[in-house]
């Protein structure tokens, strides 16, 4: 389950990726496990993660992608709770102003970072400054604080954060990784080196960091920030967390085996053995991601989106998730994980349904004509394109399978892989056909960096410039009422799948392993696995 | 000998520059940027103009270049530009395993090579001639993914076979030389040296062959010494020299990184680094890890040189 980093499709392509996230974004199925009573609960002890690649910064302003160490060491202002909605967390009290604006938050007190600087509103203050200051080259908490003004120090443990325009995801942002508070003097002092070692508030304390073996953090026992769904209120029972480098697949489910981990996404291909053994219990969760086909809405014949909208309609979702994932997937017909806040299943009403006849009417109307072969032709071109999708699985699978899809109507077409830099780099010249390919993140803002027409030639991979989406995806970011929020979103998302820039294909799933002697740990119904009353049941 | 190991030391300086220059081109050439590449896929247009403003990769190639080697030239190998690290720092936290393995692996493979070969080559044609070469045939055909997977099944099992499983599946434990150490390092030293073994094998045997045909070792026994002086003194050591001519370039090889043994099992070498850093476009990084291969490289075909005089008396440098 590789669902804590934003960027979805490098977790598979071996970049920095601890196997999973206390607060990443999935929802799951599973019953929790019991809660002990306080005194079956065995304290100390050590839980054991294993991780394929070095976190690049333990810093979370100098990181592209936060893991479970940032969660750990770091504590957020505000939390995501399991009914999906956000609450203080080192926050007390807060408000938001009428015009989204100005946020003013009080401060819990009493918290100290792990060295004993105190958390204040200084030191909030601080965090955010730093994130924006150009010379934190902050590869994403940066961008979380757009429009940001300035922090104003109201109290000691009083804060107002001022915004050039209204924040409608600010509670989400703050509720990341990203942004958690830092402590100012630590920061200063270790200066490029407070990304080894890193100073939070958070529930366990850095100790190590060997590169490419082992990272250790051990208990802080004056925690006490446990929000209200856990039982245990004091500070967590393991006395240690070790995340152990095991970057090969096999090695890691033959480490989970001999116990020398404890808990492990299992990879997809090792799946059906893993299953079998009965000292595991599994959590299945499902991605806050969606894998979809972006056409190219800018080059001909795609610029007419009748070509688009019949490409659409050959598209069968349910084979995709059966022949190319093996059932590790759900079909998603809207252009949001099931996992996150604004997902309406009601869309699919909206989408194009798999109706072959409907897309040759299409392509009549756009002026296609089948040639002798059975080809689609117009003014002596015959229709075919290539789709670009990442080397790595399951990217390949699914575009093979989606191309004989399409090849049901008529058209041919090529898969070309490439590895995620190369593919990046070649979308913004607007030279490609297509692109299969996945966005990883939890709230529905993240739309218009996709399909905004300010992101041309960036993010906007598909070239698609409407006027119509701009104005919703701008409102969207501006609404801060919930229900006004989830509405322009279900029109934005029913415009998107009506034009057919993105035909949304599947959410990922993810199934992850606990050895049975690991109990107490919960999960939330974002896939959260919720370390605040596990212990491990030695006997 | 001091100047021929001088002279040798400064040829080296354009092949390194050489290889910089060519490094630093392909990766330009190459589609993608550490920027973009580092960035999240929806990050703004501003964003990635800020980055690259901030690591001044917006400046003209020739002047990027200049000021990356007149960096070299003071001992700085740059930042990595996804850790934010030092690259000399990066590589160096991780060289030392690296050289334990490399060491180990060689080690392994010079005894059991070297042996191996000798004796096949003294009794040719009998059945542990036969054996030793059925088996380097194995090894040098078995892919090392393959090699350490048996390994981990057979003697890190401890769910299924807990009786033969004395290492850990991964990682580097202890310190070095002590028993944790001697365990952790066991199978992937085993595994990375088994290649080798068996190519110094079938060449030491070969060159064994070629040598004991030789006048000098017939006049050897024609003076009455004893077989084994023939063939250890006067075969084996002449035998050697082509040996350790592919040695070093063995040697090289296990240092520049042993990428897939080191990622089974997760041995914290520099072998992932530089293969990591290509997938990033870290440029400094990817420069980092090609010059240190490099100078390993000219390094060791020096060092192998130079014991040609100490096999051969005929060899003399000046």
């Amino acid at each position: 389950m590789n669902i804590l980093h934003n960027r979805l499709h490098r977790l598979t392509a071996s970049i920095a990726i601890l196997t999973l996230s206390l607060l990443a974004g999935c929802s799951t199925k599973s019953a929790d496990q019991p809660s002990a009573p306080a005194a079956q609960v065995k304290k100390g002890g050590s839980f054991t993660y294993a991780y394929n690649s070095d976190p690049t910064s333990l810093d979370p302003q100098k990181t592209p992608s936060t893991t479970t160490v940032h969660d750990l060491i770091y504590d957020t202002l505000f939390i995501r709770t399991p009914d999906r909605d956000y609450a203080p967390n080192l926050v007390d009290t807060y408000s938001l102003s009428d015009d989204g604006k100005v946020l003013d938050m009080k401060l819990k007190q009493g918290i100290k970072f792990h060295d004993g600087e105190p958390f204040n509103a200084e030191s909030v203050k601080f965090t955010f400054d730093r994130a924006v200051d150009k010379d934190t080259k902050s590869p994403q908490s940066g961008g979380m604080l757009a429009g940001y003004e300035k922090t104003e120090i109201v109290g000691e443990y009083e804060v107002k954060v001022y915004f050039t325009a209204p924040q409608a995801t600010i509670f989400y942002n703050l509720s990341q990784t990203f942004l958690a508070p830092l402590p100012p003097k630590a920061v200063k002092d270790k200066g490029d080196n407070f990304g080894r070692e890193p100073v939070g508030t958070g529930p366990y304390k850095f100790v190590k960091w060997q590169a490419n073996d082992s990272i250790v953090l051990e208990k802080n026992p004056d925690w006490k920030l446990a929000p209200k769904w856990a039982d245990n209120k004091g500070p967590m029972y393991f006395d240690q967390i070790v995340f152990k480098y095991i970057p090969d697949e096999n090695t890691q489910v033959m480490a989970l085996q001999n116990g020398e981990i404890d808990i492990l996404g299992v990879p997809g291909q090792q799946l059906d053995a893993v299953k079998k053994n009965p000292d595991y219990n599994f959590v299945e969760s499902t991605a806050a991601n969606l894998v979809y086909l972006g056409i190219n809405s800018k080059k001909a014949p795609f610029n007419d989106e009748r070509v688009r909208q019949a490409i659409a309609s050959t598209i069968d979702r349910d084979e995709i998730v059966k022949n190319a994932l093996f059932d590790q997937g759900v079909a998603n017909w809207t252009l949001l994980s099931p996992a996150i806040w604004g997902y309406d299943p009601g869309l699919k009403d909206k989408a194009w349904p798999l109706d072959l006849a409907k897309g040759a009417q299409l392509l009549t109307e756009a002026g296609f004509k089948k040639n002798a072969s059975g080809k689609w032709e117009k003014d002596g071109k015959v229709l075919t394109f290539e789709i670009m999708t990442y080397t790595t699985q399951p990217y390949p699978r699914v575009a093979e399978v989606v191309q004989s899809q399409i090849a049901k109507l008529g058209i041919d077409v090529k898969i070309k892989t490439l590895d995620s830099a190369t593919l990046l780099a070649a979308t913004p010249k607007g030279e490609h056909d297509a692109i299969l390919i996945a966005y990883g993140w939890s709230d529905p803002d993240i739309l218009f960096n996709f399909l905004h027409s300010s992101r041309l030639a960036s993010s906007n991979r598909v070239l698609y410039v409407d006027k119509d989406l701009d104005a919703l995806l701008e409102k969207g970011r501006t609404t801060v009422d919930l229900k006004a929020r989830f509405a322009v979103y279900q029109e934005a998302q029913a415009r998107i799948l009506q034009k057919a820039p993105w035909v949304p294909l599947y959410t990922g799933k993810g199934v992850t392993a606990i050895r049975k002697d690991i109990k107490g740990i919960k999960t939330g119904p974002n896939g959260e696995l919720y370390l605040y009353d596990a212990y491990k049941d030695v006997k | 000998m001091a100047r021929y190991i001088l002279r040798r030391l400064l040829q080296a300086i354009p092949t390194v520059f050489g290889i910089s220059i060519l490094t630093f081109l392909l990766v330009h050439i190459a589609p993608g940027d550490p920027i973009t590449a580092m960035l999240p896929d929806y990050a703004s247009p501003e964003d990635i103009a800020r980055l690259k403003a901030a690591w001044g990769l917006d400046r003209p190639l020739h002047i990027q270049y200049w000021t990356y080697l007149v960096r070299l030239v003071h001992g700085d190998w740059g930042t990595s530009i996804r850790t934010g690290r030092p690259v000399l720092e990066e590589i160096f936290t991780r060289f030392p395993a690296t050289i334990e393995l490399a060491i180990s692996a060689l080690c392994l493979a010079v005894v059991f090579g070297i042996t191996a070969g000798t004796i096949a080559g003294v009794r040719r044609g009998s059945t542990s001639d036969y054996l030793t070469m059925m088996f380097s045939i194995l090894w040098v055909a078995m892919p090392s993914f393959v090699l350490a997977l048996l390994l981990q099944l057979l003697f890190a099992n401890k769910a299924s076979l807990p009786v033969f499983a004395f290492a850990p599946s991964s990682g580097r434990a202890g310190a070095p030389l002590s028993l944790p150490w001697l365990k952790s390092i066991a199978l992937p030293a085993f595994t990375l040296g088994a290649r080798a073994s068996a190519i110094l094998a079938r060449l030491t045997r070969s060159s064994l062959l070629e040598v004991l045909r030789l006048d000098y070792v017939r006049t050897a026994r024609a003076k009455g010494l004893s077989e084994w002086k023939v063939t250890v003194k006067h075969g084996l050591r002449n035998a050697l020299i082509p040996v350790i001519t592919v040695l070093g370039l063995q040697l090289g090889g296990l240092l520049g990184g042993a990428f897939i043994v080191e990622t089974i099992f997760a041995w914290p070498g520099v072998g992932r680094l530089g293969v990591t850093a290509v997938f990033n476009r870290d440029l400094p990084m990817i420069q980092g890890t090609v010059l240190l291969v490099s100078l390993i490289f000219v390094f060791i075909n020096l060092l192998v040189d130079l014991s040609y005089s100490l096999l051969d008396p005929k060899v003399k440098y000046s």
